[in-house]
C-alpha cells in the first residue's frame, strides 16, 4: 500500500449498506456512527429520530475556522448542488452541534433515482474531507489564474511588480492546531505550498529528513514534471516568515518546513488541477505514514537479527543445542540407541 | 590447618590490604633525560636505515618506573619506530623483525602496541598498528597478551 | 571487507581469548559473595584487576577488554560515520539491551564512551565454551556493521521510492 486513499473508506461502505441495500431487508434501520479520519476529522452519520430514511451526515474539522474564512461554505454548496434531489446542505444555524457542516441524505428520494447517481453520491460524500480542504487551495488556485492573466503581458522582474508579488496575501490552514500548517502563496507563474510539521522523537527527525532528501533530488533524477520540492529544517521559508506562529519555542527544534512549487503544468483546469488538490493535501499523511513504516520494518529486522545473536550464542552451550535454542532430547547414537537419562 | 597456631592472623586484618602503589614493581625509576636520549638514539638509527636498531633501543629502555610524561614520551618513540618501519617495508616484512626480536623484546612489543592502540594518535593508525599485531602474535602466539595483561611492570 | 577489517578482528579474537581466563574467586572484602571484581570499587583489592586492553581500528571502531581475576569486561564501540548510522546504532543496541536477560553476558548498560558492553564472568565460562564465547563477540562485531548499514541502505532506496511514487502522479 503504497499511496493513501483520498476516499474515507468507511463512509463509503456505510453508505453502501443504506444506499444499496441488502433485497430481503426491510425498511430502513436506525444507525449512530462516528468515523474518524487524518488531521483529528470526525464524521457523525446518523439516523434522524423516527425518520428512518433520513441520514444526518455531519463533519468536524479542527482548521474549520480558517476554511470558513476561505470560503468553504460557497466550494461545498457548488460540490454538492448537484445532487440537491436528495442531499440538504443544512443551513449554518442547524448544524449539529459540536460538528461543522450537516447534510440530510432522504434515502427514500435515492431509491427512485439511477445506481450511477446513487454511486457518484456515495463517492462524493467519501471525499467529503478532501473537498473541504481543497477550499483554500481552489481559492488560491484561482488567485493565480488572476494574477497569470493581470502580468500576462508586463515584465515580471520589475522590482515594483516583484514588491507586489511578495506582498501576495499568504493562505494559512492549521490544520493540526497551531504547531502544524499548510501555507499556501499564489503568484503569477507558481503555487507555493507549504507545509510545516513535527517530528515526535529523534527517529523520526532523521527519517524524515533521509525521505526528504529523496524528495528533494527525485526531481533532479527521474520525475522532472514533479513540483519542485524544498526543505528546510527550524527555520521557516522566507514566503511565510511573517505568519509563522508557534505556541512554544522548545518545539523548533524538532520542526521542518516542506515546501512545494506547483508550476502551471500542474494547474491545468480541470482534471489535472483536481488531482493536484487531492494530492497535495494527503502530503505529511503519506509522509508521517512511511515515517512509521519504516520505523516498524526496522523493528521488525532487529527482532530478527536478535534471534540470530542468540542463536550464535546458544552455541557456545555445551548442552545439545538446535539452531534455535531449544535443547534436543532424545540424543542417539550412530545405531539408534538411546543415552541413558 | 594442624598448625593454626602459626597463621598469621595479622595478614588477614581488613585493614591489611594492598594499594596501587604497593603493585609498583620494585626497579630503579627511570629519569626523563634519558628517555630523551633514548629517543634521539633511535631517530638517529631510523635516518641511517638501522631500523632493527632502532627498535631494539626502544624496546630494551621500557621506562617501567616513571612518571606519566616520561612514559608516554618513550611510548611516542616506539610508535614512531614502528611507523617508520611499516612505511619503508611490506607488511610480510614485519614478521622478520618480529622474529629478530628476543621474547622480551616482543613482550614489550605487545605492551606498546596496546597501549599505542589506547592513544589519540594510535587510533588515527588504527590500521598500521592492527598489522604490527597481528605479525607479532602470528610468531609468539598468545603469551605475551598473558604477560601484558599480569605484568605490573606497566608501559 | 576492508582492508583492516581482518587484522581488527584477528586481534581482538586473540586478545579475548587471552582474557577470558577466569576463575571462581571470593570477595575478599565481603564474606560469601562472589562479585565480578571488574564491576566493583578495587581501592582495597587493586591486585585482582588486570591492565585493560584497547584495540582500535579507527577513531570511530574500537574495543575495551577491562580483565580481572573472575570477570572480563568487554565495551565496543560501533562504527556511525553519520547521523542516520548513529540512530540506528542506537536504536538497535537499545534493543539488544532491553533483551539483556536472554543475552547472559550482555550489560544493561554499556561503559561511558562506548555502545555496547558485555560482562563475561566466571560462571558463563563454567557454562559455556570460551571458544564459543569468542566466536559470538566476533561474529556479533562483524554483523552489527553489516546490519546497520543494510538498515541504511535500505532507509535510502524506500525513500527514493516513496519520493517518486508521491510526485509522479502530479504530472
Amino acid at each position: 500500500m503504497l499511496q493513501i486513499e483520498q476516499t474515507n473508506l468507511l463512509i463509503q461502505t456505510t453508505l453502501t449498506d443504506k444506499i444499496f441495500p441488502e433485497k430481503d431487508a426491510k425498511g430502513y434501520k436506525s444507525i449512530d456512527r462516528i468515523i474518524s479520519d487524518f488531521d483529528f476529522t470526525t464524521y457523525h452519520i446518523s439516523t434522524l429520530g423516527e425518520e428512518k430514511h433520513l441520514l444526518l451526515i455531519s463533519i468536524y474539522l479542527k482548521c474549520w475556522d480558517d476554511l470558513e474564512s476561505y470560503g468553504v461554505v460557497k466550494y461545498l454548496q457548488d460540490k454538492y448542488v448537484q445532487f440537491e434531489e436528495a442531499l440538504t446542505i443544512l443551513p449554518s444555524g442547524d448544524v449539529e452541534n459540536n460538528y461543522n457542516y450537516s447534510f440530510v441524505l432522504d434515502l427514500a428520494k435515492l431509491e427512485g433515482q439511477s445506481d450511477e447517481y446513487k454511486q457518484s453520491v456515495i463517492d462524493s460524500l467519501a471525499l467529503l474531507k478532501r473537498n473541504c480542504m481543497a477550499a483554500p487551495l481552489e481559492k488560491a488556485f484561482a488567485r493565480y489564474d488572476e494574477l497569470a492573466q493581470q502580468y500576462a503581458n508586463s515584465n515580471t522582474y520589475a522590482e515594483e511588480i516583484q514588491a507586489e508579488l511578495q506582498s501576495e496575501k499568504v493562505l494559512v490552514i492549521n490544520y493540526r492546531g497551531i504547531d502544524e500548517s499548510i501555507y499556501i502563496k499564489p503568484s503569477f507563474d507558481r503555487v507555493t505550498v507549504i507545509f510545516s510539521t513535527i517530528f515526535q522523537d529523534e527517529t523520526d527527525k532523521i527519517f524524515g529528513k533521509v525521505f526528504l532528501q529523496e524528495f528533494v533530488d527525485a526531481r533532479k533524477r527521474s520525475v522532472q514534471t514533479a513540483p519542485q520540492v524544498l526543505y528546510s529544517h527550524k527555520e521557516p521559508p522566507l514566503d511565510i516568515a511573517h505568519v509563522v506562529k508557534s505556541n512554544n519555542n522548545t518545539d523548533a527544534d524538532n520542526k521542518g518546513y516542506i515546501t512545494f512549487v506547483l508550476f502551471p503544468r500542474h494547474l491545468v483546469r480541470g482534471d489535472k488541477r483536481e488531482n493536484c488538490i487531492t494530492h497535495i493535501q494527503v502530503f505529511r499523511n503519506y509522509f508521517h505514514y512511511h515515517i512509521k513504516c519504516s520505523k516498524a520494518y526496522m523493528h521488525s529486522r532487529m527482532r530478527f537479527r536478535v534471534k540470530e545473536f542468540l542463536k550464535i550464542l546458544n552455541r557456545a552451550k555445551p548442552e545439545n543445542i538446535d539452531n534455535d535454542g531449544s535443547r534436543i532430547e532424545n540424543r542417539k547414537t550412530a545405531s539408534g540407541r538411546r543415552f541413558a537419562q | 590447618m594442624s598448625d593454626w597456631r602459626s597463621i598469621d592472623i595479622y595478614a588477614l586484618e581488613p585493614e591489611n590490604f594492598l594499594t596501587k602503589q604497593d603493585l609498583i614493581p620494585d626497579l630503579p625509576p627511570v629519569s626523563h633525560d634519558v628517555i630523551v636520549g633514548i629517543s634521539q638514539q633511535c631517530r638517529q638509527a631510523l635516518s641511517s636505515g638501522q631500523f632493527i636498531v632502532a627498535l631494539t633501543t626502544a624496546l630494551d629502555t621500557p621506562p617501567y618506573v616513571a612518571d606519566e610524561a616520561t612514559k608516554s614520551l618513550h611510548a611516542e618513540t616506539v610508535f614512531e619506530v614502528l611507523c617508520s618501519i611499516r612505511n619503508n617495508h611490506s607488511v610480510n616484512d614485519l614478521s622478520k623483525f618480529v622474529t629478530q626480536l628476543d621474547s622480551t623484546q616482543q613482550d614489550t612489543l605487545v605492551k606498546y602496541l596496546y597501549k599505542s592502540m589506547g592513544t589519540g594518535y594510535g587510533t588515527k593508525q588504527g590500521g598500521l598498528l592492527l598489522s604490527w599485531f597481528e605479525k607479532t602474535v602470528e610468531i609468539t602466539g598468545l603469551g605475551p597478551i598473558v604477560r601484558y595483561m599480569t605484568d605490573r611492570r606497566t608501559v | 571487507m576492508s582492508q583492516s577489517l581482518k587484522p581488527y578482528l584477528t586481534a581482538v579474537r586473540s586478545s579475548l581469548t587471552a582474557a577470558i581466563c577466569l576463575e571462581d574467586f571470593s570477595s575478599q572484602i565481603v564474606e560469601r559473595h562472589n562479585r565480578p571484581e571488574i564491576e566493583v570499587d578495587n581501592t582495597h583489592t587493586p591486585e585482582l584487576i588486570l591492565n585493560p586492553m584497547i584495540i582500535a581500528r579507527n577513531e570511530n571502531e574500537k574495543i575495551l577488554i577491562e580483565p580481572s581475576i573472575n570477570s572480563v569486561r568487554v565495551s565496543i564501540k560501533i562504527k556511525q560515520a553519520d547521523e542516520i548510522e548513529q540512530i540506528l546504532v542506537h536504536k538497535f543496541t537499545r534493543f539488544l539491551t532491553s533483551r539483556a536477560e536472554n543475552f547472559f553476558i550482555l550489560r544493561r548498560v554499556p561503559i561511558k564512551g562506548y555502545d555496547i558492553s558485555f560482562l563475561i564472568t566466571n560462571f558463563h565460562t563454567e557454562q559455556m565454551l570460551k571458544d564459543k564465547l569468542v566466536d559470538f563477540i566476533i561474529e556479533f562485531m562483524e554483523d552489527v556493521d553489516k546490519e546497520i548499514s543494510e538498515m541504511k541502505l535500505f532507509l535510502n532506496a524506500r525513500a527514493r521510492v516513496i519520493a517518486e511514487a508521491y510526485l509522479t502522479p502530479f504530472d
